[in-house]
């Protein structure tokens, strides 16, 4: 469960977020949409606790932006999965290395990093590609290796930010399926896009925000 | 959460920026060498101003008329003074015997007769091996009946006595800039490491690793450079030493201490430097 309560937020005296509430319900799937510059990855930002609120709370599960200690925010990031238009993928390892790091990184051990890495794999349809490196895969696989990686610790969200911005319309419908296929599971989705024809393709609950304020649900 | 890991990430870091690498290991070699060199000076500095000191004697010349019997008398109220480590007497005989050997020619042929006085060799105890103690013991010894003349290296004790805490203070000062020079140098390298690597640091942040286990990979990094930056080092001190001892002085002294502590200084500027600039920008990174 996400709230956002009057939120605002300023940068260098900017106004970038002003008074956005707004709820988001277990399993959902919603689109934040909105020109650029709006403050969509903002809104993202805010949820994994990389940046803070002004004014207003965020609350996310159990923890608050007005309480969170720095030292609970890793842990409240393994509750969420991320995903970026620039895929985010370290270059130097394989696609296999790319999704377990995620486990490693947490502490996973050995054997259970194999076991979900290999399932994770067959869910985003990578097992061939699994010893390549990123630089041989195509940008859709390059999404799905990063999907993988964010569902990889079984996160009630996967928070998207433009998912689909480097990708063709055929590669963009690929990735919304995962999406799909994700949320029919259980699992929660947030997408920032401006791809009015994939909420048409895929229509679920819109927020629509412009100039940091939210303008229609 | 596996130490394994955080080796594991090190290392790969420590092989992937080979020039960053390069760059940190010379520039933190070259500081450790002088460091260790620093060392070796002091250390040859202390043990010459020890010998120094522990030769220091003064020389208490008697009437020449005297006996052995009365010079025995002086011998043992020397030796009873407190600052007295040892008296040795020299007679007559034994006297004209060192000026044989030291000049070639017997003293009593030359002259007919043997002009050298009886003396007394007296050794200060190690706390009374200065100037003033020194100065302040022939005082009182000048003024006993049936002394002539106490003699002693006055100029190189005051030499020694005025000048040796200034080049401790002196030594100590520029090691520790020397330190301080290391310290930066890989605080510098690791800052730049850093930034080279936000990408991996950014996606261990999404992903939820904790702030520890971000650090720990650079830290295992930081202690590499410092120990095999100290081991280098070790080395080429070992080899100039060695050179040193062969071509220009072969008295030169050195101890396996100041190799271990050009080591363990190596791995602790490494820790400390890495540590502070992973605190440092971690936080501004994303
Ligand atoms: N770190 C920052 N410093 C200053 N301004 C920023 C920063 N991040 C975002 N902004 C500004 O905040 C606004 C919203 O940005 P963003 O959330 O990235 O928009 P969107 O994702 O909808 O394109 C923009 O005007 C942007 O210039
Ligand atoms: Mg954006």
């Amino acid at each position: 469960m996400i709230e956002f309560y009057n939120v605002s937020l300023n940068i260098d005296g900017k106004k970038i977020l002003q008074n956005v509430s707004f709820r988001l319900f277990k399993g959902e799937f919603a689109y934040i949409v909105g020109p650029s510059g709006a403050g969509k990855s903002t809104i993202l930002k805010l949820i994994y606790m990389d940046i803070f609120p002004d004014q207003g709370m965020v609350i996310v599960n159990n923890y608050s932006s007005a309480k969170i200690r720095r030292h609970e925010i890793p842990y409240l990031r393994r509750e969420l999965g991320v995903v970026f238009q620039d895929f985010k993928l370290l270059p130097d390892r394989n696609v296999y290395e790319n999704v377990a790091f995620a486990l490693r990184a947490t502490g996973g051990k050995p054997r259970e990093i194999r076991h979900r890495v290999v399932r994770m794999l067959n869910e985003v349809n990578l097992s061939q590609q699994r010893s390549m490196l990123p630089e041989k895969i195509s940008g859709g696989e390059k999404q799905r290796v990063a999907i993988a990686r964010a569902i990889i610790n079984d996160p009630f969200i996967v928070l998207a930010d433009e998912p689909t911005g480097n990708l063709d319309a055929r590669t963009s419908r690929e990735i919304m399926e995962i999406f799909e296929r994700i949320n029919r599971k259980g699992t929660a989705i947030l997408m920032a896009t401006h791809d009015q024809s994939l909420i048409e393709q895929y229509p679920h609950r819109v927020i629509k925000i412009e100039e940091g304020r939210i303008v229609s649900e | 959460m596996s130490l394994g890991f955080s080796i594991k990430e090190g290392l790969k870091g420590f092989g992937r920026a080979r020039m960053a690498t390069f760059i940190t290991i010379t520039s933190v070699v070259l500081a450790l060498i002088m460091i260790g060199l620093f060392i070796l000076l002091a250390i040859n500095i202390d043990h010459w101003v020890g010998e120094k000191r522990r030769h220091l004697q003064v020389e208490v010349f008697l009437e020449p008329a005297f006996t052995d019997l009365q010079a025995q008398k002086i011998v043992a109220k020397l030796k009873k003074l407190p600052e007295v480590q040892s008296v040795q007497y020299i007679s007559q005989q034994e006297a004209a015997e060192r000026f044989k050997k030291e000049f070639g020619r017997d003293v009593r042929e030359v002259l007919g007769t043997n002009p050298l006085p009886p003396s007394c060799i007296v050794r200060m105890k190690p706390a009374y091996q200065n100037a003033q103690a020194i100065a302040r013991l022939s005082q009182i010894i000048r003024t006993w009946d049936g002394v002539s003349d106490v003699v002693y290296g006055q100029s190189l004790l005051k030499i020694i006595d005025r000048y040796v805490t200034l080049v401790y203070l002196i030594i100590i000062g520029l090691g520790l800039l020397l330190l301080v020079v290391a310290t930066v140098l890989i605080h510098n390298s690791v800052r730049l490491i850093i930034y080279a690597r936000h990408e991996i640091i950014e996606i261990m942040k999404l992903v939820g690793a904790t702030r520890a286990f971000i650090r720990r990979p650079f830290l295992v990094e930081g202690i590499l450079y410092g120990f095999i930056g100290g081991a280098i080092a070790d080395l080429v001190i070992w080899i100039l030493v060695r050179v040193f001892q062969n071509w220009v002085y072969a008295g030169i002294i050195q101890n396996w201490q100041s190799y271990a502590i050009v080591l363990g200084l190596g791995i602790l500027i490494g820790f400390i430097s890495s540590e502070m600039s992973v605190n440092k920008h971690l936080n501004r990174l994303i």
